[in-house]
């Protein structure tokens, strides 16, 4: 178990010492982080949980003592140019919504379906990261439509919803989009290409 | 109830206040002080005197009049000290056109220096947070983490070539991108200072009741600012402005940490954020960087209608 001391340090030295023992320690080796300010605990879980490290806190008093287990692969330890669009980890997905209607078939059940899945999708315990809309698929973006409130949630729960906008402005709806934000077809593969599972209701 | 002359108050969080003289013109009145944020005087005055005149370049004014706001503890640093300060800031207050009218100074330890500062502008042509509207792209002017570099400074991470190139933005006068932004009729703009990129890109939103998706990848930083904040330099304000907005923003997963923080910093003497009309943006950042001073002016995003959120950031 390694040992990171950082009391008497005020932020950001205690995230540098913390960064400095990560890059040095092997995988699922543990460490222990000692400090003695509020601030920077609060801002070292909050760093932490970006690099996407699991933490315990052992005590918050006196000191306060965080623990953790190096992760296989640390969020961001990558060159500056590959900051974004990193490649996801094992359980990241996107869903890909082609139409406005599940499957093909009856359209009022094609409907009934897509209204069932988005709520089945609030349920799930391992979360899309984006839900991509195209084509017909954006018309359950936009106002009135009845799965908008799902939509909604859905993005409450922080999925990024992304309606294609060459297809807003075929259908005529991009002045009626009203949720989430308009994408382009670049973006739309970039995300494809990136995650690492990509579903088609 | 409100004088009908006040054009711009507190209410709006906005970059300083505004008042209507008459048909013709309008006030823009402000202040910002604040303590060393490097060792050498002359440049701490130069950084603190464009960081004041910016609040009017932000407004679409032209600096009139200053007064120079001083804290100074005469018994513990010698004067020359205070008037390189005070020289630094007058090179800027020349460069601008206004005119130093005195000012103030009391005792006081650590030093403190800053401006009031009087701008004045048409009061059809002023610019204001309030004035976004969707479908307009937003230009950023200035690269983003000087707080970082600053930080860095202090633990001795940061090379004296990075160190001086984020000096030298800080420095900058927000002047030209003041003067490039009226050629294209902007109305909404603001200036990035101490709630970073995202807390003020949230005033601008609610302020003009609209909301932003910004491309994270087009994010202009300056050299040595990815490096920094890789190795875990992160100052603690950074975290207190994500804070301060994560209620309003959605940041996509496949966007890093890194980018979002660098959204966060606070900066000291940022540069102007700008909402131009979509036809207009892509000459408006040729004019920018033909000018010489914006090389890293970049256009980060767009403003959308309002939505759940105020900041989507990709």
């Amino acid at each position: 178990m390694k040992t990171i001391d950082t009391r008497g340090l005020r932020c950001p030295a205690p995230l540098i010492e913390t960064k400095k023992a990560i890059d040095k320690m092997s995988e699922a080796e543990e460490a222990e982080i000692i400090l003695d300010n509020d601030v920077a605990f609060k801002n070292l879980q909050e760093y932490l949980t970006d690099l996407k490290i699991n933490y315990e806190i052992k005590s918050t008093h006196p000191e306060m003592i965080i623990r953790f287990a190096k992760p296989g692969e640390v969020a961001g330890s990558k060159r500056p140019e590959d900051f974004c669009g990193v490649p996801s980890t094992s359980n990241d997905y996107v869903v890909v919504i082609k139409s406005s209607e599940m499957g093909s078939g009856d359209p009022e059940l094609g409907a009934l379906l897509m209204r069932a899945f988005l709520n089945s999708l609030l349920e799930n315990t391992v979360l899309p990261s984006a839900i991509l809309l195209y084509n017909s698929g954006v018309r359950l973006a936009i106002e009135n439509a009845d799965t908008l409130d799902s939509l909604r949630q859905l993005e409450e729960k922080g999925i990024m919803i992304m309606s294609c906008g060459t297809c807003l402005d075929f259908y005529q709806l991009k002045e009626r989009l009203s949720v989430g934000i308009i994408t382009n077809m670049y973006k739309i593969l970039q995300l494809q290409t990136n995650a690492s599972k990509v579903i088609y209701p | 109830m409100k004088n009908p002359d006040i054009l711009v108050d507190v209410e709006t969080h906005d970059d300083a206040g505004v008042y209507r003289l008459n048909d013709e013109t309008a006030l823009i009145f402000t202040t910002d002080f604040f303590p060393p944020v490097c060792s050498d005087p002359y440049t701490f005055g130069e950084i603190a005197a464009a960081n004041s005149l910016s609040d009017v370049y932000a407004m679409g004014g032209k600096p009139l009049l200053t007064l120079n706001l001083t804290m100074f503890p005469s018994d513990k640093i010698p004067l020359d000290v205070l008037s390189a300060i005070i020289s630094g800031a007058q090179s800027k207050v020349n460069e601008s056109g206004a005119f130093t009218m005195g000012g103030h100074t009391i005792n006081d330890y650590p030093p403190k220096f800053g401006l009031a500062v009087v701008g004045t502008t048409h009061p059809d042509k002023l610019v204001t947070n309030a004035g976004a509207k969707a479908g307009q792209k937003l230009i950023l002017t200035k690269p983003l983490g000087n707080g970082i570099i600053l930080s860095g400074k202090k633990m001795d991470m940061v090379t004296s070539e990075n160190y001086e190139a984020a000096l030298d933005k800080m420095k900058l006068l927000n002047k030209t991108g003041m003067e490039l932004m009226a050629r294209y009729h902007v109305r909404g703009a603001t200036d990035i200072t101490g709630f970073g990129l995202l807390g003020h890109l949230m005033k601008l939103c609610q302020a003009s009741d609209v909301s932003v998706q910004i491309d994270s990848a087009s994010l202009p930083a300056l050299p040595g600012v990815f490096e920094l904040l890789e190795s875990g330099c992160i100052p603690g304000v950074a975290f207190r402005n994500w804070d301060f907005v994560r209620q309003e923003c959605l940041i996509a997963s496949g966007c890093s940490s890194a980018h979002k923080m660098l959204a966060c910093d606070a900066q000291t003497s940022g540069g102007l954020l700008i909402a131009v009309d979509a036809d207009f943006a892509d000459q408006l950042l040729a004019d920018l960087k033909a000018s010489g001073q914006h090389p890293y002016a970049a256009i980060i995003g767009e403003v959308i209608p309002s939505r759940n959120k105020r900041i989507y950031m990709l």
